[in-house]
């Protein structure tokens, strides 16, 4: 299948295995015997897009249906983008390395915002038309998923639909309303106007956006009466019972997360004001302990790994977590495997929590207070208190274990430098744990202090915020500095000009594509790493296209502004966004979901019986 | 009863794009995926013990890698082969399971298969003045590694090298090389000496390592 011209060109290039495949579990099947092949890209490089979990789910799930095939393709590193080029090799899938113009949909998943360019990217390196309109029928359907997708609008123009929400059925639906369209003389629009009544399918050329003059929404309106005024996500009811792959892909090389990764729950019960992720993936769904025993079984027999991380937004919140863990344990002891829990929570950590996981654990303990101050802990619904902290780095700092990493934000709202200066005083306070007044700290005790820019997103209670100016947070990352001065304590700070960006993205609207085009066009790609990441040319397209970024990073919006993404219903009432922003001002706290309901409109959406 | 085991594996096709290093990775997943059980080392980090024996670059083929490792399950040979088979990904196929004759330090020689393709048509004269160059007592290239650079005579550190035609563009040179762990002599310098004393320029070159032995000449098992 590797013609020489290929074998000789992948010889020059780094980890070359990025571009083979044929890893074990991959799937292969003949092109002649499907009528639908999906090219599932994911806008970043193998080894970031295999440690995704979702592509492994939404690759068993289509090549499991029959007369469709799923191959994989990644974004090419820039060494082999320059090969690729030089030789004109377009755009490949890995399964059958047939060019992904031949492929009948195309569907990228938006993971995060930083990707954006990378999709016009492929597109181009593809040779297939960037703008939707300009791709008629026989060319690749192209369609978008994942978190991003819930606000698409700076890349609508470059998709036909987006699909929105989880599950198999809406890919079963969309699979046949395709076949409807491939095999008759449906014209794209057609095809269009008729998937758009599936439901969680957004098809963004549906609709019409027009502008106030201080370049604020006014309107976001369907093109057709027929065109649903709002588009709502789909979800698994049964989350013990949905599709789960009994087995996954193993990569050849080494990846980002080189191991089982074991999805526990989907959504979490906290509700942090600043959290996307808390709010989109609403409400929480559980496996049962079985469930998620036989699957580990499975899927370490299967892999051959041995590890297993078991994941989810906040993996001790799991109603069952110690039998779990105890279960866990004897398994993994039996079985020479190791287990993860990649985020704890600091009010749920204890020694026992603790002793269950050190056996198998290898690197230090991350908790996330997220603030510095109590204030804005509740400002931001953390649920946390100091006590609960120190309490927990106390129990972390017993044993072998000496560094400790806490992860921060930085121009949440209402943020203070006074706020800024209880991260440094925090950090201190653990340093200190356990050493008597005047004494020194324990000598090998190190602190990893990260500290990322907040990014308002969209659909969550900040949605309306303003981000920190660039100087802002310049100012603030050197005030944290300049009052830490113990070399057992490292801050690290997230990159602001990213940050910036980001923001722009994540709230941005229709009007941005352009930009996105001017950037990709002037040589942005694989914004998310840093040695490919360009500022200056960001800002020259911004300015190319009379595009002010701040308008979208640094304004805060009034309740009565409609948004860009105003017309998709995640579920969660924008009333209830408003209220919780309303409480945050006043640093109030709410109740969880498992203490009780906050009333946050998932329960009307999708049924009383759906948060348990 | 723990058996001591060496494979004979070939990496051939796409796997020849995968780095030495995630080779003993993915030879250690085949393992728990065939649920054959292997001595771990001790330690705070044990892991499965698995020796393999002289690296092979990015690129090249092979038909005669060798690895060894010590099974505690009680599989014969032949189920180790099969098993091993069904859970290796393609272009990694077991050959071979026989108990360690010698050290992997006692291995001298590897025997390569080169196959150097031109541009356009390879001339009768062009393969005679190769043979020639390859039969006479002393031919010096500069070695260079990551640590030093000096001359060697490549007819010394190599037992034959044999070139026949293969098809209208290509030669084929069959060279026992020096594969020594300490000096482990690339098959590479053997299209580079063609270049350099003959002329000779080449558009793509293909390596493929198809045994090994010992100091003298005897099958490396
Ligand atoms: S409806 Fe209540 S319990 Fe359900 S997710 Fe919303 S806040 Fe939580």
């Amino acid at each position: 299948m590797i013609d020489k011209k290929l074998r000789r060109l992948l010889l020059r290039v780094q980890k070359p295995a990025r571009y083979i495949g044929n890893e074990l579990g991959s799937v292969h099947k003949d092109k002649s015997a499907v009528d639908v092949r999906f090219a599932f890209c994911f806008p970043d490089c193998y080894e970031v897009g295999m440690s995704h979990l979702g592509i492994k789910i939404l690759y068993s799930l289509l090549n499991d249906m029959d007369g469709v095939s799923c191959e994989r393709v990644f974004a090419p590193w820039t060494d082999m983008i320059a090969e690729m080029k030089k030789e004109n090799i377009p755009l490949f899938s890995m399964e059958s390395m047939s060019p992904v113009s031949e492929f009948d949909i195309v569907g990228f998943t938006l993971q995060y915002e930083m990707s954006y360019s990378n999709i016009v990217l492929m597109l181009k390196l593809a040779g297939i038309p960037v703008l939707s309109a300009e791709r008629k029928k026989g060319d690749p359907i192209i369609c978008a998923g994942g978190p991003c997708a819930y606000n698409m609008e700076p890349i609508a123009d470059f998709f036909d639909f987006a699909m929105m929400g989880e599950g198999e059925e809406i890919m079963g639906e969309m699979i046949a309303a395709y076949r409807e369209y491939k095999h008759s003389d449906m014209t794209k629009d057609e095809y269009l106007r008729r998937i758009s009544h599936i439901e969680g399918v957004y098809v963004p050329s549906l609709y019409d956006v027009s502008y106030n003059e201080d370049g604020t929404i006014k309107a976001v309106e369907p093109k057709y009466p027929d065109v649903p005024r709002t588009v709502k996500k789909r979800i698994i009811d049964d989350f013990d019972k949905v599709y789960t792959p009994r087995s996954v892909i193993v990569p050849n090389i080494k990846i980002v997360h080189d191991r089982v990764n074991m999805e526990v729950f989907r959504g979490c019960l906290r509700g942090c004001r600043f959290c996307q992720a808390g709010m989109i993936y609403r409400p929480v769904r559980e496996k049962s302990v079985d469930t998620l025993m036989g699957l580990a079984h499975d899927l370490i027999a299967q892999s051959g790994y041995e590890e297993i991380s078991l994941a989810s937004l906040s993996t001790s919140d799991y109603s069952h977590i110690d039998e779990l863990l105890d279960r866990m344990l004897e398994w993994s002891k039996e079985n020479k495997i190791n287990f993860a829990i990649p985020s704890q929570r600091a009010d749920q950590f204890t020694k026992e929590f603790l002793d269950k996981t050190t056996a198998v654990r290898t690197s230090g303990i991350t908790f996330a207070p997220e603030a510095g101050s109590q204030r804005l802990r509740d400002v931001i619904n953390k649920n946390i208190t100091e006590e609960q902290i120190l309490n927990a780095c106390r129990i972390a700092l017993t044993g072998n274990n000496t560094t400790i990493k806490l992860y921060f934000m930085s121009g949440l709202p209402t943020e203070t430098m006074e706020d800024i200066d209880g991260i440094g005083k925090l950090a201190f306070d653990i340093l200190y744990l356990g050493a008597r007044k005047g004494d020194k700290p324990k000598k090998s005790i190190m602190i990893n202090v990260s500290v990322s820019a907040f990014v308002p997103k969209p659909f969550t209670p900040f949605q309306w915020m303003a981000q920190d100016t660039r100087e802002k947070m310049r100012e603030k990352h050197v005030h944290l500095k300049s009052s830490v001065k113990s070399r057992k304590i490292h801050i690290s700070y997230s990159d602001d000009e990213t940050s910036h960006l980001e923001a722009v993205f994540a709230r941005g609207d229709r009007r941005l594509s352009r930009v996105i085009l001017r950037a990709v066009e002037t040589g942005c790609m694989f914004d998310s790493w840093g040695e490919c990441f360009d500022f200056e040319k960001w800002m020259a397209a911004f300015e190319y296209c009379g595009i002010d970024p701040a308008f979208y990073a640094n304004r805060e919006r009034d309740y009565s502004e409609v948004l860009p993404w105003d017309h998709i219903d995640v579920g969660v009432a924008k009333s209830f966004l408003m209220r919780e922003n309303e409480l945050s001002k006043l640093a109030k706290t709410s109740v969880n979901c498992r203490d009780g309901c906050a009333g946050c409109g998932i329960k009307q959406a999708f049924g009383g019986e759906i948060c348990r | 009863m723990p058996m001591k085991v060496r494979l004979t594996f070939k990496k051939t096709d796409e796997a020849v794009f995968i780095s030495h290093l995630d080779i003993s990775r993915l030879f250690v997943r085949a393992l728990n995926r065939a649920g054959i059980k292997v001595k771990y080392t001790q330690g705070f980090n044990p892991h499965a013990y698995i020796v393999f024996g002289v690296p092979l670059s990015l690129g090249y083929e092979s038909i005669c890698e060798r690895v060894d490792f010590e099974v505690v399950s009680n599989e014969t040979p032949q189920e180790i082969i099969e098993r091993l088979n069904r859970a290796m990904p393609g272009g990694i196929e077991i050959t071979e399971c026989l108990e360690p004759q010698k050290k992997f330090k006692e291995i001298g020689f590897a025997r390569w298969e080169i196959t150097a393709e031109k541009d356009g048509p390879i001339s009768d004269e062009e393969i005679e003045r190769m043979r020639e160059l390859f039969s006479s007592d002393e031919i010096i290239i500069t070695r260079e590694t990551k640590r030093t650079k000096g001359e060697v005579n490549l007819i010394e550190k190599s037992r034959g090298i044999e070139v026949g035609r293969e098809g209208e563009n290509a030669v084929k040179i069959t060279a026992a090389l020096s594969s020594r762990p300490e000096d482990v002599l690339n098959p590479e310098y053997v299209v580079r000496a063609a270049c350099e004393k003959l002329g000779m320029e080449f558009y793509d070159v293909f390596y493929r390592r198809i045994e090994f032995f010992d100091e003298n000449m005897e099958i490396f098992r």
